[in-house]
């Protein structure tokens, strides 16, 4: 059975974890293994923890929507922030790159089977980070 | 659980060898913590097994002080291995090549093979009372 569900949360770290857990439960409600599951936590995880700190330079206050589908086979993850944008031609890394150089975001491209950068207004503020993962 | 104990640290010696058991979540929040643990060893320090067969969660703050560590051990030339990872923690840390800096190894007896023979004087790595707090 498909579902759909979006919660919005600050940038406060107790928030964070909260939300990266909530998505481990509900790929676990959809019937995820363990090791995807695990997969999914740690890269939701990272990209608020990226969002957190480039989009809100760390503050607790910034805001961010968490969007979760599931649409029977798939995962959709989609984190919205309002803040800074990142470099607008920020793409996911495809290789490691050094420390400090958006190790993160290649560490979410490679647990996540997708995941794109979305600037809806580049003259504003915002960014979107599209993920998506097989569960079964 | 509060926040307060999200991460749990557990460290004993095995001879001059510092074995410290990691639990629960090492990420941006709790990775301060062991990084505490780790600098509270004195020059030139021990060499440092950590047990990760109990970590749920790991990010790349956790993995950021891991790499501190070993950079730290290796300055000082002692050595610094992982144990008995959970299969999450080996894959993240392959993922991120970590493995090529700290390497990782299946069971606690393996690692302590691996460690160089020391002089067997205790005194020069434990602190006293033979125990972190």
């Amino acid at each position: 059975m498909p579902w759909r569900f979006a919660i919005r949360l600050s940038s406060a770290p107790e928030e964070l974890r909260i939300a990266r857990r909530l998505v481990a439960a509900a790929a676990s409600e959809a019937g995820a293994d363990e090791d995807v599951i695990s997969d999914l936590e740690v890269a939701v995880g990272e990209a608020l923890a990226n969002a957190s700190v480039h989009a809100y330079g760390g503050r607790r206050r910034g805001r961010l929507e968490l969007e979760v589908g599931f649409d029977g086979t798939h995962l959709e993850i989609v984190l919205h922030d309002r803040g800074k944008p990142v470099a607008a031609a920020k793409t996911v890394p495809t290789e490691l790159p050094p420390p400090g150089m958006g190790r993160g975001l290649y560490l979410i491209g490679q647990l996540m089977d997708e995941v794109r950068l979305v600037h809806p207004d580049l003259r504003g503020r915002g960014t979107a980070v599209h993920m998506r993962k097989r569960l079964r | 659980m509060h926040g307060d104990t999200l991460l749990g640290l557990e460290t004993t010696y095995v001879g001059s060898v510092l074995i410290i058991r990691v639990r629960g979540e090492l990420d941006r929040l709790t990775a301060p913590e062991l990084a505490r643990t780790l600098e509270k060893t004195a020059a030139p320090g021990p060499d440092v097994i950590l047990v990760l067969t109990d970590i749920t969660y790991l990010d790349m703050g956790g993995i950021k002080v891991l790499e501190a560590g070993a950079h730290a051990a290796r300055e000082r030339g002692r050595v610094f291995v992982v144990a008995e990872p959970a299969p999450m923690v080996r894959r993240i840390m392959e993922i991120v090549a970590l493995d090529r800096v700290v390497p990782a190894f299946t069971t606690l007896d393996d690692a302590l093979k691996h460690l160089p023979p020391r002089p067997s004087d205790p005194d020069d790595a434990r602190p006293p009372g033979g125990k972190l707090e």
